[in-house]
């Protein structure tokens, strides 16, 4: 050991050597640059890199492992919608954005792969894979795959054209080897409804019906609709690992308004909602407030929220998603979910008589709750319990017993209780339920509960 | 309406349901007894109660108010039951009106409760426990900050678990600090410290010193 040096650094020099060492031998990448990531991942761990060490040969793939991982993740995070430039056909689309965790183990064979061309067809040239996430309007003559959860995510591969099914073939199976033999289904393009002063443009309806009475109408300035046909005709076929579809060709007039939100927008309306739940669709239409003092109106995120009834439908899904039920049975669901979410803490329930009450006690409390058989020579000793009138919007009361903690220096709720209301019989399950987790846990710690235990302080006030 | 009496009503019965559960060998009306011995009633509430009826003019005249919430304040301080008698008695005489409302608050499961001079607690206990429930009321306070008001059922609870997880994440932290604390305010250090820089630790076994990671 060289003179001077303290033994403490020994084990870091050791260390620095190993890295070294590894560095050399390429045995470990140390650090994986991934593109849009600000940041260097690390890809191996001080232990895997030791056991890379014993176990020279073998190569560390754990290290490239993690790469679509993150990436799939940065793109999941990156959930802004697309402008309209973005959304205009010809231009290339995002890459792929499918989530990593909602990535089966299925290639996903873009258009270059070999196993995704069909011999008799050539796919016009596409840098980038179509992404239905972002892309609403895939445009150009390729095909690609996609496997089952993606399509089930992107809303079965929603897009903002207008189609009608054309009549399907009864050969086919969806659970076949390869996507030649798989369950096709196929679409044509309805093109748009254009008024021919005015350039304004409509979207068919898709009925033969409608369609017809919607041609009858005029614009809103009076002249006449002009029905712009599109021979684009869509497949998709459906096989075991996923779905192979084919966009058919270029779309040669202007896009139809998006008759359902795109997956992004749907995500980016659903945080806006979400985090502003009491906000009315009025106030989200004209658009809730910033600390900067911008504001985002709805119809900034898709064209279809400026449409009053559309916000008031797609809010109202948002919030029916975070459980704003009306019924009784999402209740017990969702009560028997958060007891799943917090398993433990809600110690007593009963809505039959003696009830109805709730009392909520987790093991950390239980044991705070002991902290009272300890004579601290400050007057804290002992339970305070009250009565909070205003927590529960239905008017229940909330019953709180705290004690005080030495170590925090301040005191804990260590029972709490939703009772209906202050009668009697109402608090005395609270209390009943105190004293047995008093003495379950004084019992874990070898005492007794004794009277002196259960001193408490209550309010005591007379109304005349 | 009156809260407080169901509160000590039902702590009273819980006492007596549980140490039978315990096994105690007293009987349910003695333990029932028991119980208010070990109950104390808020001293604030009794002042509020006490502004509330001097501001009744008919009861007490305005410009004995001053007197009234002297003489009523002052049972707190009776130190025996002849002097607390005395005073209710004064109250009685001097403010007919609120010969109800005293009345009330002599009643001896409500008195012995309250009023020193009245107690049936034990006198070490009395002086150990607090005499307001300030602390359960800052409690309400502090958990309307943190976890705002007028919930609705499903969503309060979560509220309350997670107000509960933050009460116990300081808890931890308070109890790791605990340790440095110790090192610097207990008398009785202990011998071994952990080294302020890095993370290995010096370990004395048998006269000889070796280097442990923590």
């Amino acid at each position: 050991m060289p003179p001077g040096l303290d033994p403490v650094y020994v084990p870091y020099c050791v260390l620095v050597a190993i890295l070294i060492y590894c560095a050399d031998t390429g045995l470990v990448s140390g650090l994986q640059y991934v593109p849009n990531q600000t940041q260097l991942v690390p890809s191996v761990s001080v232990a895997s890199l030791l056991q890379s060490l014993l176990q020279q040969p073998a190569p560390v793939v754990a290290a490239t492992a993690m790469l679509p991982a993150v990436t799939g993740h940065q793109n999941k995070i990156g959930t802004l919608a697309p402008t309209q430039s973005e959304q205009w056909p010809g231009v290339a689309p995002m890459p792929i954005a499918a989530p990593a965790s909602r990535v089966p183990n299925v290639p996903i064979m873009g258009p270059f792969s070999k196993a995704g061309l069909s011999a008799s067809r050539t796919p016009a040239y596409r840098t980038e894979p179509w992404d239905p996430f972002t892309n609403p309007y895939p445009q150009g003559n390729f095909e690609q795959d996609f496997s089952h959860e993606i399509v089930k995510l992107s809303n079965n591969l929603l897009v903002g054209w207008a189609f009608r099914n054309l009549s399907g073939s009864r050969h086919g199976d969806p659970t076949a080897e390869s996507w030649q033999k798989g369950k096709v289904s196929s679409r044509r393009c309805l093109g748009v409804l254009k008024c021919v002063a005015c350039d304004n443009v409509q979207r068919p309806k898709t009925e033969v019906a409608a369609l017809t009475v919607q041609l009858t109408n005029n614009c809103n300035c009076g002249s006449r609709l002009e029905h712009m046909t599109c021979d684009v005709v869509s497949k998709r076929y459906t096989w075991k690992d996923g779905v192979h579809y084919i966009n058919g060709g270029e779309h040669q007039h202007p896009l139809p308004s998006q008759h359902r939100l795109s997956h992004g927008q749907q995500s980016q309306f659903a945080t806006l909602v979400a985090t502003n739940p009491k906000a009315t669709p009025s106030e989200l239409a004209v658009g809730i407030e910033q600390l900067n003092g911008t504001a985002k109106a709805a119809g900034e995120i898709a064209p279809r929220l400026f449409n009053k009834d559309a916000l008031r439908y797609e809010r109202r899904k948002v919030h029916n998603e975070h459980g704003h039920y009306t019924g009784g049975d999402e209740f017990l669901a969702e009560l028997s979910a958060l007891h799943g979410q917090f398993p433990g803490y809600i110690m007593a329930m009963e809505c039959l008589p003696p009830g109805p009450y709730i009392i909520v006690q987790s093991d950390w409390m239980r044991e705070k709750s002991a902290n009272v058989v300890l004579q601290k020579e400050e007057p804290v000793n002992g339970f305070q319990t009250d009565v909070a009138h205003k927590f529960w919007e239905s008017g229940a009361l909330l019953l709180i017993t705290s004690c005080y903690s030495s170590m925090m220096r301040q005191w804990v709720p260590v029972l709490i209780s939703w009772i209906p209301s202050g009668s009697t019989d109402a608090m005395c399950p609270h209390f009943m339920a105190l004293l047995r987790g008093l003495s379950r846990e004084l019992r874990r710690r070898g005492q007794s509960l004794k009277d002196e235990h259960c001193m408490t302080v209550c309010e005591k006030y007379a109304v005349i | 309406m009156d809260f407080s009496m169901a509160q000590s009503n039902a702590f009273c019965h819980a006492f007596a349901d549980v140490f039978r559960e315990l096994g105690d060998h007293r009987s349910w009306i003695d333990l029932k007894e028991t119980a208010g011995t070990l109950l104390r009633g808020c001293k604030v509430h009794f002042r509020t109660s006490v502004n509330r009826i001097a501001k009744l003019s008919a009861v007490v005249a305005p410009n004995h108010k001053a007197a009234f919430i002297q003489l009523a304040t002052g049972l707190l301080d009776c130190t025996s039951p002849a002097e607390f008698n005395e005073g209710c008695e004064e109250i009685k005489r001097q403010f007919p009106g609120a010969t109800n409302w005293i009345t009330w608050w002599r009643r001896p499961n409500v008195a012995s409760k309250l009023f020193e001079g009245m107690k049936t607690m034990d006198p070490q206990l009395w002086e150990s426990a607090p005499s307001t429930t300030n602390a359960e009321e800052a409690m309400h306070s502090k958990m309307y900050a943190h976890i705002g008001r007028g919930h609705q059922l499903l969503a309060g609870l979560r509220r309350l678990f997670q107000l509960e997880r933050m009460f116990s994440m300081m808890h931890a932290h308070a109890a790791s600090m605990w340790y440095f604390y110790s090192l610097t305010v207990s008398e009785n250090k202990p011998k071994n410290r952990w080294p302020v820089s890095g993370i290995f630790t010096r370990v004395v076994e048998k006269g000889r010193t070796r280097w442990s990671i923590l």
